[in-house]
């Protein structure tokens, strides 16, 4: 009996094609003495398993590319950036096995510019994960500057979405990124005017106070107290074109979180005119489709996947495709969650819209384990004395002013086939068309308004009332802390908290200062730097670094694990054999997601035998099995006719980690006849 | 344009090509300039529309339409396909009256799906139809002046490569040719159909087997039937032609199927566990992402089809019901009066939505032309039963079929049954209607169906935006002061701007610009008609108004500028639209009523 592997010329430099080799050495002993199908029952000795993560690439699968593990630290140009700049993946391999056959771990970041923080840890985890042991059973992917062209510039200065720089006419108007952000005052940052009296014909509404409580802080007017809005607000610029509007259509940019295909934003500016319509998330879409092996994706950037894990078993209008996870996945990835939030001390998070997210789209179209974090969050302020001890002093997420409205605001519902656009603008047109229609029609609408969900209504009302609009109020606004409750402890507000930590920092925040606007007259310019909530401050990068390696450490120990049992051979009676080939999953993950299953991007693990359909008495010719749960089996079992001492060919046959062919003689083995 | 240069190049052509006697470039000229058709033309390129073409043969009939009319013919590769063929596009257009980019557009394709080819010949036959009515045909010669045309007769090559190469059944292969491994056991396309009885169709295994559910007619063993209650039967059907290959005791189970083109589209993409055939994602076909990015630079199309069979309907979306609020009403009634339209050109053609008539499609090519761009875009699905006898009833009774079968098309959608020896089956019946017998249309009734289409598709082009200037009134009103009120008219049927196209950002909005060397302009507005008294002020840059609504068919934008100026100076007013041609006209200060040149509608 011989189990050998394809093509069987490979070079030996792995301990674990050394292990196989000694598994079939160890075969071989085991059946030299059975010469005859009627031999004694063999001696029980117990061959060593083969380990399947050295298997070279079946032809069928075009992904893997057999490539011996040279150094352990490869660095590949997978694409180029719409400015000509490589994207590279820098691969940490270990010794023994085909790097790109073992369990993969990718590592984004930077799709996002404005996480300045992300390409830095992503690259110093690159050099602090070489040589880790996890690494001898998987391999390490790193895509450190997913956007380089935005890499290189300086976005602090620019209240942009952190996108590539596709042109785009974001008014329409027929010129192109003609009226952008301007650091007017030359401060060194885009930050915000407010307008305690613009002229009329710029229409701009008054919607902000002086917060009373921080009078460095504006806030929005709560009518519900009484409280009459006093400012506009208005990003740092001017009307450059001449059309009435500021900052309008500033330096084009599709926003590559926006980007991919995972509920495309379709019909909104800035997210590209398809899904992967820029050179940058094509290029790492592409490999990655090219990469079954990569089973995880860790993710730096606005989204939180980890600290909350998104809600299991909820779908979009397809019925099909998860807005969250998969019930399935809730297990594994609450453990995740558990061990991240233990070893990064991270506790809360904002709730950022995934849709044409990359990772929205490598967890519910590719099925990979998808971790997704800003891998920091603004430090806890000093308890104060009156506060109750545990009483939720949540900390509020960085992130926090990337929060998407688009998932949680919807701007528009449907009233029977009317569209209702909530705005107050729309709602007054709405109305207006009521009292046009019969009695009877407005009876119909208004009975078709009382069925929407009662939230619906209520948003409805507020905004028909001029009141901010609720829910987009608490999607710009609420992080969510994870496990606690939602209200901090301090009473104070979010960016009083921001605020605070931008004087102990000693940077984020510009103090508002009267400036002489061509347009607007005098208005003050001032408030947080952009990109100031989401990134951690230089001196904290180690720190976060360390942890982070020990996180993606454990993870990688987890990874799927797959061995392959000796085969079993059982005379049932003269050249009747009864042959079982097990394969186990020895890691700590499932070998698929169960929304890797449902996908169906990946064909299932398959054992197939290869003997004529006239010669197997039993059993199917192909064995399939969709996910090997930590510790599950994948068995398969067959009744052949042949003489002893030939041999059969069974093919373990996985798109992940390549194919193993095993040569089994038809003789009775030592497990056999149990 | 210039009628008379278009018609003595023409009759050049003719001359040339066909060495034509003089009388016949007389008899073209004289038809076209009194209006009447010339019902028998000498073509210049000479195409039997009553068969049908391979890729190769495809290709030579654009070589020869191009070589013929070197001027209004531009071949453009738009890709290769996986296998290395070429994704041409046809742009069709006198460049006389201007560059094709700078007039609207209809876009035109067929055979996505690889095994749906008479559409191909019908794309074929448009594009020929047109040109050969250049000069002789007044109302197509009077389109062809103000639209271009963009055809792509094979949207995907290989597919129609694999269906006249290799046996197939009606329905194989819809799809392009990446390999893809269907029934998941890591093997690719190990497992197609074979051609058994060497008939070159895919059709049907029968076994005589006691128990098999089935007997044959004993009139006619063509015919086999389902038996009864309490029946046994002595037939059992095997499914379609084929062995079991790779020997997994399975038949056909891994054929060449693989991405469903047509759902590959970015609207409303959904990944293969939503949408059969979808692909790894929107564009990932070279052949989608071609047409797509020529599509998308050319937001100058403002009307699309796209061919398929079978079933006569005019399709429309949404694909899904979730999409139905993108459609509004005044879009609607668009869509509604060129189908409508297309319902009576088309007999037995139906008008439908596609979620709500047909199946839910995620990523399909027109619903992403429609929604995604805002084009007035139509899937038409040819051939339908109905059309053998012409009879009110939809499907023709049994005894139709065969008649048809055996004396109207004389056996040859149909293969007799023949004894096989199965690797499997032991012996076996092969046979039954063969790939030409359900889907495609009957050669004798192509020209017809194309031509037909090709009405329907004119009239779709002949509703793209046509502007106008209208009605104008100059009116002095102070010293040196003056009010202009004037209308720009859109005489055909589709908005300027879809209603979609304003309320999801599509494209740009329409600019209406004022120039003048002398005089001066005061402020700008717009009228709701000539009798609004509240004139929404422009307030900024009223030299340059932007129409976000556009204007819509059979409607007209009204503007009213205040400007200083001496009598006898001019103006200049010019409408840019990216779906229509832009119109420029000088004006000057003086008193003028110039009505509406006719009423619209007409």
């Amino acid at each position: 009996m011989k189990m050998l592997t394809t093509p069987p010329t490979k070079p030996a430099h792995a301990c674990l094609a050394a292990s196989i080799l000694v598994a079939c050495a160890g075969l071989a002993a085991c059946t030299s003495t059975q010469e005859q199908d009627d031999a004694q029952p063999p001696q029980a000795s117990q061959p060593p398993r083969a380990v399947l993560t050295d298997t070279p690439t079946a032809s069928t699968f075009t992904a893997n590319t057999a490539r011996p593990a040279a150094a352990l630290i490869d660095r590949f140009e997978i694409g180029r950036s719409a400015g000509g700049k490589p994207i590279y993946v820098y691969r940490v391999s270990g010794n023994g096995g085909e790097a790109d056959s073992k369990p993969g771990l990718l590592i984004v970041a930077g799709l996002d510019a404005r996480h300045t923080a992300g390409p830095t840890i992503a690259r110093a985890l690159v050099d602090r994960l070489e040589g880790n042991a996890a690494l001898e059973h998987s391999t390490l992917y790193v895509v450190a500057h997913a956007n380089p062209d935005a890499a290189g510039r300086d976005d602090s200065t620019m209240q942009t979405p952190g996108g590539t720089r596709t042109p785009e006419d974001a008014d329409r108007d027929g010129r192109i990124d003609e009226d952008g952000p301007i650091d007017l005052n030359g401060d060194g940052f885009v930050t915000m005017m407010r307008v305690a009296d613009p002229p009329a014909k710029y229409g701009l509404s008054l919607t902000h106070i002086v917060d009373p409580d921080n009078p460095r802080l504006m806030r929005r007017a709560d009518t519900s107290k009484g409280e009459i809005a006093t400012h506009a607000m208005v990003t740092e610029s001017m009307d450059a074109d001449g059309d009435g509007q500021m900052a309008e259509d500033g330096l084009g940019g599709v926003d590559l979180n926006h980007n991919f295909p995972y509920r495309w934003p379709e019909f909104a500016t800035g997210n590209g005119i398809y899904p992967l319509s820029e050179a940058e998330s094509m290029a790492l879409a592409t490999w990655l489709l090219g990469r079954p092996n990569i089973h995880a994706a860790i993710v730096y950037g606005p989204h939180d996947t980890i600290v909350n894990v998104p809600e299991a078993g909820r779908f979009d209008q397809t019925n099909r495709v998860p807005t969250g996870i998969e019930s399935g996945d809730k297990p594994l990835m609450d453990r995740l969650s558990e061990m991240y939030k233990d070893t990064t001390g991270l506790s809360s998070a904002s709730r950022v819209g995934k849709d044409g997210s990359f990772v929205g789209w490598s967890y519910a179209h590719l099925g990979l384990v998808t971790i997704a974090s800003p891998a920091w969050q603004r430090p806890e302020p000093p308890k104060e004395e009156d506060e109750e001890e545990g009483n939720g002093d949540a900390n509020e997420a960085a992130g926090a002013e990337m929060a998407d409205q688009q998932d949680d605001a919807p701007a528009f519902v449907m009233i029977g086939d009317f569209r209702l656009e909530l705005t107050q603008e729309g709602i007054q047109a709405a109305m207006a068309e009521m009292e046009s229609l019969s009695p009877q029609e407005q009876a119909a609408r208004m009975e078709m308004f009382q069925a929407l969900p009662a939230a619906t209504q209520q948003r409805v009302m507020a905004i028909a009332q001029g009141a901010p609009d609720p829910m987009a109020a608490e999607a710009e606004a609420a992080p969510e802390p994870a496990r606690r409750s939602r209200r901090g402890g301090s009473g104070q507000s979010d960016d009083a908290k921001w605020l605070a930590y931008a004087d102990e920092v000693g940077s984020g925040y510009v103090d508002w200062q009267t400036f002489d606007h061509p347009q607007l007259g005098e208005v003050e310019i001032g408030g947080f730097v952009p990109g100031f909530k989401l990134n951690a401050p230089a001196d904290a990068i180690d720190g976060i670094v360390d942890a982070q390696a020990d996180f993606i450490a454990d993870v990688l120990g987890m990874m799927p694990r797959i061995e392959v049992e000796p085969p079993v051979v059982e005379r049932v009676g003269t050249g009747v054999w009864r042959i079982s080939v097990e394969a186990r999953n020895d890691g700590e993950m499932p070998t698929r997601t169960a929304m890797g299953v449902k996908a169906r991007r990946l064909v299932p693990f398959v054992m197939a035998i290869d003997v004529d359909q006239d010669r197997l008495l039993g059993g199917s010719k192909i064995v399939r099995a969709n996910s090997m749960a930590p510790g599950g089996v994948m068995r398969a079992e067959w009744l052949v006719l042949g003489d002893a001492g030939s041999t059969v060919l069974v093919q373990f046959r996985t798109e992940e980690y390549g194919t193993t062919d095993i040569e089994i003689e038809l003789a009775q083995t030592s497990a056999g006849g149990n | 344009m210039n009628m008379r240069t278009l018609l003595s190049t023409s009759a050049a052509i003719c001359g040339l090509a066909l060495g034509s006697t003089a009388v016949a470039q007389n008899d073209g000229r004289a038809a076209a300039e009194d209006g009447t058709h010339r019902h028998n033309p000498n073509y210049t390129v000479d195409i039997a529309w009553n068969r049908y073409y391979d890729f190769e043969q495809v290709e030579d009939i654009l070589r020869r339409l191009a070589e013929a009319y070197p001027e209004y013919v531009e071949l453009r590769s738009l890709g290769k396909s996986l296998q290395g063929r070429d994704v041409w596009l046809a742009i069709v257009n006198n460049p006389a009256t201007g560059a094709h980019t700078d007039k609207p557009a209809i876009y035109i394709d067929g055979n996505i799906h690889g095994n749906e080819v008479q559409v191909t010949e019908t794309v074929l036959y448009s594009m020929w139809k047109l040109l050969e009515s250049q000069g002789t045909n007044k109302q197509l010669t009077e389109l062809f002046e103000r639209a271009s045309f963009y055809f792509v007769p094979v949207a995907n090559p290989d597919g129609r490569a694999w269906w006249f190469a290799e046996p197939n059944t009606p329905n194989s292969s819809r799809t392009n040719q990446r390999p893809v491994d269907n029934d998941r056991d890591g093997l690719i396309d190990e497992d197609d159909y074979d051609d058994l009885d060497g008939d070159g169709s895919i059709t049907q295994m029968w076994r005589k087997r006691v128990g098999g559910g089935w007997r044959r007619d004993p009139d006619d063993p063509r015919r086999f039937r389902r038996v009864g209650p309490e029946q046994q039967g002595d037939w059992e059907y095997l499914g379609m032609e084929g062995i079991d290959n790779d020997g997994d005791g399975r038949i056909n189970e891994d054929t060449v199927f693989a991405d469903d083109m047509n759902r590959n589209w970015p609207g409303d993409w959904q990944p293969t566990y939503v949408q059969r055939g979808a692909g790894p994602f929107a564009f990932s076909a070279p052949e989608t992402r071609g047409i797509g990015r020529f599509i998308i630079d050319h937001p100058n199309i403002a009307a699309g089809q796209s061919y398929h069979n079978s079933g006569g309907m005019i399709l429309r979306g949404p694909g899904t019901n979730y999409r139905a609020n993108l459609y509004d009403r005044a879009d609607s009634q668009v869509y509604d009066a060129i189908a409508g339209a297309g319902a009576q050109i088309l007999p037995y053609y139906r008008d439908w939505v596609i979620w709500e008539d047909l199946y839910n499609v995620h990523g399909g090519q027109v619903t992403w032309m429609a929604e995604g761009l805002a084009i007035v875009s139509f899937t038409n699905e040819l051939w339908i039963n109905a059309k053998r006898f012409q009879g009110e009833a939809a499907r023709e009774t049994e005894d139709q079929q065969w008649l048809w079968r055996d004396h109207v098309v004389f056996g040859n959608e149909f293969s007799d049954f023949t004894e096989v020896e199965h690797p499997e089956f032991g012996t076996i019946l092969v046979g039954g209607p063969n790939r030409w017998g359900s889907r495609q249309t009957p050669p004798f009734l192509l020209e017809e169906e194309a031509h037909r289409n090709f009405a329907f598709t004119m009239f779709h082009a002949r509703q793209m935006p046509l502007l106008r200037f209208g009605r104008v009134d100059i009116e002095p009103i102070g010293e040196n002061l003056w009010r202009v009120d004037v209308a720009v008219r859109n005489e055909r049927h589709i908005p300027t701007r879809l209603s979609l196209a304003r309320r999801n950002n599509i494209g740009q909005q329409d600019l209406m610009i004022f120039e003048s060397d002398d005089a001066t302009l005061v402020t700008a507005g717009l009228l709701g008609d000539f009798n609004d008294r509240q004139m929404r002020e422009v307030r900024f840059e009223p030299d340059r108004i932007g129409l976000n609504s556009g204007i819509g068919g059979m409607d007209q934008a009204i503007a009213r500028y205040i400007i200083s100026g001496a009598e006898g100076q001019t103006f200049t007013l010019r409408y840019e639209a990216e779906k229509a041609q832009n119109i420029e006209r000088t004006f000057r200060l003086e008193q003028t009523n110039e009505p509406s040149p006719t009423p619209l509608g007409h």
